[in-house]
């Protein structure tokens, strides 16, 4: 048992980040969360001298005005099924491609896999706004892809940049090197022995990948897929520079209703909804690190 | 100029027009000389005067290098030359969100009382601040030369800021494809729905251009005298007279270059230039900087439009709550910026319209705005600007 002055110190250790997160993440979230839901005066009278279409709880306890505001707009609902459909599908093929790329580096000891596996690591160095600008160049009207399409025959081929088929696209390329790590290290940590067992007895590769490798890799897959979700729902540089002019995905939305409407209220509640996504998106993963604290079996 | 419309969103706009501004701010004494000596005398007096008050000013601007150069290469140096004893201290910024964090800080050193840190504000910051009642009324006793100055672009900003050069907004045209371009809105709406896939304009969003492209169709359908309450002030009754001219704007988007607006000034002239459109909404100044490093082929021409779209001028801005010696000061330099040196100063380094009306320029520097209007439509004030994005982002977006 620990004793209560050594409970103190812990305490003391860990207080300057409580603090530093209390002081300049917890109160602007909470001053955030009261101007959505209609008080405009005291930390916020700044904000709201300047901004437009404002609602007012006028002394109430709240308002939800600015919540039905955007709540009901059809461009928002727009952006909102853009940003839950983006999401979903990205996470779908990142989840899909690092396993392959995981397992390879896993079941095949060779050169070319472990080359395989450090160079999808590879967009982690190379920064965002540099990649997503890559992408669209070219897969963009008069990019590489739609001219070599051209060339052979091809004019109908789509141009991807100012799609959210291209903002999939570039998700993907930003966040796979995160996956494959987290699902690689977790592969190379489940024994030999747990899936040679398998195949002696006679289960294919598939099989006892299926029976094996996948539930003892449960828990980083569902960490990677969590972060990968988070990141996604809540990203702008990769939307703002390849998605379409609308729908786009909320992040430039909640920035360009702030900056160019010059209506602040309205971006927070953009904002509070992606928040409320990302807590629905990270509850695999609490559940997922829960059991792998409390050492539950198949955790590994 | 685009600096209006700047502000949405840092580095997306990033013009390259760093070879542009230098090659102009270079070449800049010995036209200046040039075009100072056949001045006329009137200026003669305000130039020479000596300064009366010695200081020290902060002054915040932001845009591309093109800006910064203007600032740092010409403007300070030779204020600081001709003024001993006054110094700028400059700070600015590359990326457009800074504006907001200057914004609210005039807003909150206002509300608390205090004095600002700014003494003049350059860029988009102007414009909102003055739709807000942070900055000082510019007067003929602080700003003497303010009468060379169309009364018209004070309104805008309710007198509390000073334009210090300008550009408008044309259509860029590629001659090789487009011989006999439409010179009326009307002929050029109906020649993008002639031409499906030809034409395109900017999110106005995003910027400027797009913003004057939209402005001029719906004020189509706008009561002149709704048009100019909207310019002059906020009116959002007025506001009510622009659904037919949002129908169309969006009975315009299948015929849209990929049905998809480029998200900045640039990125209409890149597809003028790849030749993907044949006909565009685009800066004046930014377009002829393009031409002039290369960046568009010779083959794009502008013109302007019947009834010109609107010009953006770019106003310098001092906050209400400075000292009364700082405000001296910072209108001290404002002067300064508007006698003609500088304006011809500002021309060439930005290829930008001056502030000043063409009749008190140089007749060799009014001559090269022979196509321009004298009076391009006013643009609309910050908050009917930011209600228009937001109208035109849910109906036609």
């Amino acid at each position: 048992m620990k004793t209560a002055i050594q409970r103190g110190w812990y305490f003391l250790a860990a207080s300057p980040p409580v603090v530093l997160v209390a002081v300049f993440i917890g109160f602007p979230i909470a001053v955030t969360v009261i101007y959505t839901l209609g008080h405009l005066g005291g930390a916020n009278s700044a904000i709201s001298s300047i901004a437009l279409h404002q609602v007012s709880s006028n002394g109430r306890f709240a308002t939800f005005g600015a919540y039905r505001e955007v709540l009901t707009s059809h461009s928002f609902l727009a952006d909102l099924v853009a940003t839950v459909w983006v999401t979903a599908v990205s996470v779908a093929v990142v989840l899909l491609l690092a396993w392959l790329v995981a397992l390879y580096g896993r079941l095949s000891d060779t050169r070319l896999a472990r080359l395989l596996t450090s160079f999808a690591v590879v967009p982690l160095f190379i920064p965002v706004v540099i990649g997503s600008y890559a992408i669209l160049q070219f897969w963009s009207y008069g990019g590489l892809v739609k001219t070599l399409a051209h060339a052979v025959g091809l004019p109908g081929f789509p141009a991807l940049g100012y799609t959210l088929g291209g903002v999939v696209l570039a998700e993907v390329w930003v966040s796979l090197p995160f996956a494959v790590l987290m699902i690689g290290s977790g592969l190379r940590s489940i024994p030999d022995s747990a899936f040679d067992a398998a195949r002696d007895a006679g289960a294919s590769v598939a099989r006892a990948t299926w029976t094996v490798l996948l539930p003892m890799n449960l828990v980083p897959t569902i960490i990677a897929s969590s972060f990968t979700g988070i990141s996604i729902l809540g990203s702008f540089t990769v939307p703002y520079l390849v998605g379409p002019t609308a729908p786009n995905l909320l992040g430039p939305d909640a920035a360009q209703t702030f900056q160019s409407f010059n209506e602040p209220q309205q971006a927070e509640v953009i904002a509070m909804v992606i928040f409320a996504l990302a807590i629905v998106v990270a509850v695999p993963y609490l559940w997922a690190t829960y059991r792998s604290n409390s050492g539950a079996p198949s955790a590994s | 100029m685009q600096a209006r419309k700047m502000r949405s969103l840092g580095g997306r706009g990033a013009r390259v027009l760093l070879a542009g501004g230098m090659l102009g701010a270079g070449a800049l004494s010995a036209s200046v000389a040039g075009a100072y000596a056949s001045t006329a005398a009137s200026h003669k007096a305000a130039a020479h005067k000596p300064a009366a008050l010695k200081g020290t000013i902060t002054v915040f601007s932001q845009g591309d290098v093109n800006v910064q150069n203007l600032w740092s290469n010409t403007l300070i140096p030779r204020y600081e030359k001709s003024h001993p004893g006054d110094h700028i201290k400059f700070v600015f910024s590359t990326s457009s969100s800074e504006n907001s964090v200057v914004f609210d800080e005039l807003a909150a050193s206002a509300k608390a009382h205090k004095n600002s840190v700014y003494d003049i504000v350059d860029g988009a910051v102007p414009a909102e601040a003055a739709a807000a009642k942070l900055l000082a009324p510019v007067t003929p006793a602080e700003v003497p030369l303010m009468k060379e100055i169309n009364p018209d672009a004070f309104k805008v900003v309710n007198g509390e800021a000073t334009p210090l050069r300008g550009s408008e907004v044309l259509i860029a045209y590629n001659a090789q494809a487009v011989p006999n371009p439409p010179t009326t809105l009307n002929g050029l709406l109906a020649w993008i729905k002639a031409h499906p896939g030809q034409f395109t304009y900017c999110n106005p969003a995003d910027g400027g251009s797009g913003s004057a492209f939209v402005q001029a169709v719906l004020a189509k359908y706008t009561p002149a005298a709704d048009n100019l309450k909207m310019s002059l002030g906020y009116s959002p009754k007025s506001e009510g007279s622009w659904s037919a001219g949002l129908a169309e704007l969006k009975s315009l988007t299948p015929d849209i270059f990929q049905q998809q607006y480029p998200n900045s000034n640039q990125g209409v002239l890149t597809l003028l230039a790849s030749g993907a459109v044949s006909m565009g909404a685009v800066w004046s100044d930014q377009a002829t900087t393009a031409l002039h490093d290369g960046q568009l082929p010779k083959s794009i021409k502008l013109m302007e439009l019947t009834p010109p779209l609107a010009g953006g001028p770019d106003y310098l801005g001092v906050p209400a709550n400075i000292s009364a010696t700082e405000k001296a000061l910072a209108f001290q330099f404002i002067n300064w910026t508007l006698q003609n040196p500088q304006q011809v100063g500002i021309v060439r380094a930005m290829n930008g319209t001056p502030a000043i009306e063409f009749q008190y320029l140089p007749k060799a520097i009014a001559a090269e705005f022979a196509n321009y209007s004298s009076s391009p439509a006013l643009p609309y004030s910050a908050n009917t600007d930011s209600d228009m994005n937001s109208k035109w982002q849910s109906t036609v977006g």
